[in-house]
């Protein structure tokens, strides 16, 4: 350990600087307000919303998340979304940590040439490919469900998914390698027992990531799943909120009705992700 | 088992664990049930049978009448919506049919248009006129009703005024594109506690008044005339103020094919906007509002005048605040050698209505549709929606007892006070969105000039 670091170790703590006081608590306001203002619009009434956009209500409306609910039929919806979430972030870690895997143990051309036409997958805009993937739906006879959107989200997810695990996985020190191979591990033992685990805050942030990505995406939700209620995601249930005579508390409360389960997740998973960090130190 | 053999089977676990999940949500009930048989009203109702399908709410329920495939722009949480579900409810209890029904977002148009290209199109789509849907007919997504009309029973009941609305470019003799049903008022407002209390006397009636009118009103602190300048509200009050100017043919001629910029009526009628838009007429930084800011605006008595439609009197009373008492429909004031001899106002019957598309009109599901629509149109039924959505009904009869929003009885007695001009929406057709954006700028700060050569592109791209 160097000397500097030592000093900082050991001495007192350094105050931190008023400037950077103000601008940290700048940007939390920053941060905080909108989420201030969807939380009080979903208890107000249009007229407050739009005349008075960041005052308290004066009558706190909260059966406006019991009508978002009914009325946009958030339950079905809800289901549906955890569903697709789930099967999607499986058939994602099924694919991408065995193709991590085997591109972070081969480093030859061929493993090199791989690992660029997953990174070429980021070339291609969601939207340029939107009018195909209708089209693939249709000739899988697949669209408007569920399923499709379950195969198609592992597909998209899979460029960031294999790129960011390859590197947690080349992380793994080749004499634990080597040494599970003298002990007669194949490369399904090799997998699970040394380089998943060593791995593991990898595919936590993989999880959480593409979590994130699945649960708030719309545009192919709509277009290929559809606004049918029993087919249809959270993100396209909220929206037939909206209508010619739209109230806007309500739409604002199924907003954070559809916020809540992913906030939830990512709580518990952040957590989980800063086990796994740690842990991860401790094996390597 | 042994762990190793434990470790060995997880990857097929998870693989068949994956099949079924994907085998057990698989989700298709239109395609099990399109080969559903005519039914007449009289088939056995929902509780008589067995078979299991889905209904209009997503949930199961018995129906053996087959499945009818509905998208719909009445979406839940709008007065509509209420009147469409009661009559899908009691529908289906007494056919047998189910109905699978897709709510259609604001882009109603591209949702249908992808359904169809997929090979799923619904039979019915409730939807209003204009934009995309004005292509429809030709596209062949959607039928002629005109067959329908006659064989149906609708004819004689139904206005000759709201069905040309429907027709292809407006003409008796064109193909009828769907049959119209949410007809509307669209009234100008005025709250006449705001403006008595600024002095104003009565409602202004010439533009010279309007003005002095909103003089007055920015005197005492009251915001003027407000409007979405920046959606469609803003773009259906700069035409009826262009209009002032300009006979009704050739106003629809120039919406139609361009030419304001080289019709001189046309640019009196531009020059009329500007000028009320300079003398402060519209409210501050009017450009960037919407409708909804208009709402707020006018139901919270911060603006004294506003441009809205019938679909807006249920949302003034559950505004609660009471501004529906103090309010007085009228229509704009008129400048002086206007061809109309009363303010001016619009009204029409673009406003929903039911287009039946190829699948619909397949002879093993037309007679699901005619039960559908003919439902919609019966007495009470039309009374509901008159009741709770305060629509105009296209049918004649007596519909007075239902009007129980005091805007909606007050706005059926408007005829003899106003003059309609032309509604824009069937002329200008898919140039709609082109052209808010330009009329977005004319609220702002674009000249007569800027405006009419911004709208003739618009028209013409």
């Amino acid at each position: 350990m160097s000397s500097s670091r030592r000093r900082r170790g050991t001495g007192p703590r350094r105050q931190p600087s008023p400037v950077a006081s103000v601008f940290s608590w700048f940007y939390a306001i920053l941060l905080a307000a909108p989420i201030y203002y969807l939380l009080m619009s979903s208890l107000k009434t249009n007229i407050e919303i739009f005349i008075h956009p960041f005052s308290l209500p004066t009558k706190w409306l909260w059966e406006n998340f019991k009508l978002a609910w009914t009325t946009a039929k958030l339950g079905p919806a809800l289901l549906n979304s955890v569903l697709i979430c789930a099967v999607a972030i499986v058939v994602t870690l099924f694919l991408a940590v065995p193709a991590s895997y085997a591109i972070a143990r081969n480093d030859n051309r061929l493993s090199r040439a791989i690992s660029k036409a997953f990174a070429a997958g980021f070339l291609i805009p969601p939207f340029a490919a939107l009018i195909p993937t209708v089209l693939l739906a249709i000739q899988m006879n697949l669209f408007m469900t569920r399923e499709f959107q379950m195969l198609y989200l592992p597909a998209s997810a899979l460029p960031l998914s294999v790129l960011l695990l390859t590197q947690f996985m080349r992380t793994v020190p080749n004499e634990l390698v080597e040494s599970a191979a003298l002990d007669g591990a194949g490369h399904w033992h090799t997998l699970t027992q040394v380089f998943m685990p060593i791995a593991r805050p990898g595919i936590v942030s993989v999880t959480i990531l593409q979590l994130l990505t699945f649960w708030n995406e719309y545009l192919f939700s709509l277009t290929i799943t559809g606004t049918a209620p029993d087919v249809r995601t959270i993100q396209v249930a909220v929206p037939t909120l909206v209508n010619d005579s739209t109230i806007y508390g309500i739409l604002a409360a199924g907003t954070v009705l559809s916020l809540l389960p992913v906030y939830i997740a990512y709580s518990v998973m952040s957590k989980r992700m800063q086990e796994a960090l740690v842990a991860g130190a401790v094996k390597g | 088992m042994d762990r190793k053999s434990i470790r060995r089977t997880t990857p097929l676990t998870a693989a068949l664990a994956l099949a079924f999940v994907l085998a057990a949500c698989s989700t298709t009930p239109a395609e099990e049930d399109n080969t559903a048989q005519p039914t007449d009203t009289a088939s056995p109702t929902a509780q008589d049978t067995g078979d299991e399908t889905s209904d209009s709410s997503g949930q199961d329920t018995e129906a053996t009448g087959g499945t009818l495939s509905v998208v719909t722009r009445w979406a839940s949480g709008s007065p509509e919506a209420e009147a469409q579900q009661r009559i899908f409810d009691a529908f289906t209890a007494a056919t047998g049919i189910a109905l699978e029904v897709t709510e259609g977002l604001e882009t109603i148009d591209d949702q249908v248009e992808t359904m169809v290209a997929g090979n799923k199109a619904p039979d019915l789509v409730i939807v209003n006129l204009f934009d995309k849907t004005l292509g429809w007919y030709e596209a062949r997504v959607t039928v002629d009703a005109q067959p329908y009309l006659t064989e149906w029973g609708l004819a004689e009941t139904m206005k000759e005024d709201a069905l040309n609305e429907w027709r292809v470019g407006g003409e008796p003799d064109g193909a009828l594109q769907g049959l119209p049903y949410s007809g509307f008022s669209w009234p100008v407002w005025y709250n006449t506690d705001l403006l008595e209390k600024a002095g104003v006397e009565g409602i202004p009636t010439t533009t010279d008044e309007l003005i002095a009118a909103a003089e007055k009103l920015r005197a005492a602190d009251i915001d003027p005339v407000v409007v979405g300048g920046n959606d469609w509200t803003g773009q259906k009050l700069f035409y009826q103020i262009a209009q002032s100017t300009t006979d009704a043919s050739a106003m629809k001629d120039v919406m139609q094919n361009g030419g304001y910029c080289d019709t001189a009526s046309v640019m009196d009628g531009i020059q009329l906007f500007t000028d009320l838009r300079d003398a402060g007429v519209f409210v501050d930084n009017v450009a960037g509002l919407t409708a909804d800011d208009m709402y707020a605006m006018y139901y919270s008595e911060q603006a004294a005048i506003m441009s809205a439609g019938s679909w807006a009197y249920a949302g003034a009373v559950d505004a609660g605040t009471g501004v529906e008492e103090r309010t007085t429909l009228g229509g704009f004031a008129l400048p002086s050698g206007s061809v109309f001899d009363k303010p001016s106002s619009l009204q029409g019957f673009t406003g929903v209505g039911f287009m039946i598309t190829e699948q619909g009109a397949a002879p093993d599901r037309i007679d699901l549709v005619r039960q559908l629509v003919q439902a919609f149109y019966e007495t009470q039924n039309v009374g509901d929606f008159v009741k709770t959505a305060s629509i105009l009904p296209p049918v004649t009869g007596d519909f007075a007892s239902y009007a129980t929003n005091p805007l909606l009885a007050e706005a059926l007695g408007l005829d003899s006070e106003v003059s309609y001009a032309v509604m824009p929406d069937v002329w200008i057709g898919s140039a709609s969105d082109p052209i808010i954006a330009v009329l977005a700028g004319a609220y702002g700060s674009a000249s007569p000039d800027e405006i009419c050569s911004g709208l003739d592109s618009a028209t013409q791209s």
